[in-house]
């Protein structure tokens, strides 16, 4: 079987009859976006393994009770699960008490600066690293549309709808994250410009 | 930003939401006017990047989950 040629429902249906190595292959296709998706929402990558294996328990629970409808949409349905996890467990977490520092700032906002200043400076070239690191400081609104819009697919009138706002709101968050990264990226940039150091 | 098109337009065509005339209409633009090109690649550019990003989770998170697939027994109809 070759994970190329075989689509979400084909691997679904032979997992049906008991292959557990279809289940491998969705399982390996898949982990990195809900991960991604999960990832972003909860900005903790230990929480994030946690909800991970949650969502896919859940999905494994659903297929083998046989309450698991296909209708060939695997991956929105599982994106569908981490999202709502994710969220659950990021309102959780903002309703626990916050350690503030004495200029009012929440200590763990600080840690996490120390953390970026720190470790992820060293990795300054690494886009990815640096994309990671303004999403997360990204205001959680601007951070969900496009957390629904690039790693859960959804169009805009979609997260609309999910989010229970007019299609302009949601292209409007989407357009303050977008310019907020630009920014970051470009603060960023100017940090380091050699010119500046060069005089 | 050319004035007839909004903001909002400018996104749905970056993300390949906005309709056939749109697309259209904002493809001329951006032939005719180097600014706006330029406004519309760089956020193109960033939507990239994010498409781009991928995060990987650890083996073992990996290794758990399908311990537990294997363990579960599917329910007869």
């Amino acid at each position: 079987m070759k994970n190329v040629e075989m689509s979400d429902s084909h691997l679904l249906s032979h997992y049906a009859k008991g292959d557990e190595q279809a289940f491998s292959m969705l399982l390996n296709r898949h982990k990195d976006k809900v991960y991604t998706t999960i990832y972003l929402i909860v900005k903790d990558s230990y929480l994030a393994e946690d909800i991970l294996q949650e969502v896919f328990i859940k999905a494994i629970t659903m297929i083998k009770s046989g309450r698991y409808n296909d209708e060939g949409k695997f991956l929105p349905w599982i994106l569908r699960i981490a999202h709502n996890m994710a969220i659950d467990q990021f309102r959780k977490t903002k309703r626990s008490p916050l350690i503030v520092t004495e200029d009012g700032s929440n200590i763990f906002n600080t840690l996490a600066f120390s953390e970026t200043s720190v470790e992820e400076i060293q990795i300054k070239q690494d886009t990815h690293e640096l994309l990671k690191v303004h999403i997360k400081e990204l205001p959680d609104l601007q951070r969900e549309v496009l957390v629904m819009r690039h790693y859960m697919q959804m169009s805009f009138q979609e997260i609309a709808v999910a989010t229970d706002v007019s299609i302009n709101t949601a292209l409007g968050r989407m357009r303050y994250a977008l310019i907020n990264l630009r920014k970051k990226f470009k603060q960023k940039t100017n940090a380091y410009d050699p010119k500046l150091y060069n005089k | 930003m050319i004035p007839n098109f909004t903001t909002n337009d400018a996104l749905q065509y970056i993300y390949q939401e906005a309709s056939s005339q749109l697309t259209v209409q904002i493809h001329i633009a951006r032939n005719r006017d180097d600014s706006f090109n330029e406004a519309l690649l760089e956020f193109e550019l960033l939507r990239l990047k994010l498409d781009q990003l991928r995060l990987t989770p650890n083996n073992l998170s990996i290794e758990k989950i399908l311990a537990y697939s294997r363990k579960q027994k599917f329910e007869s109809a």
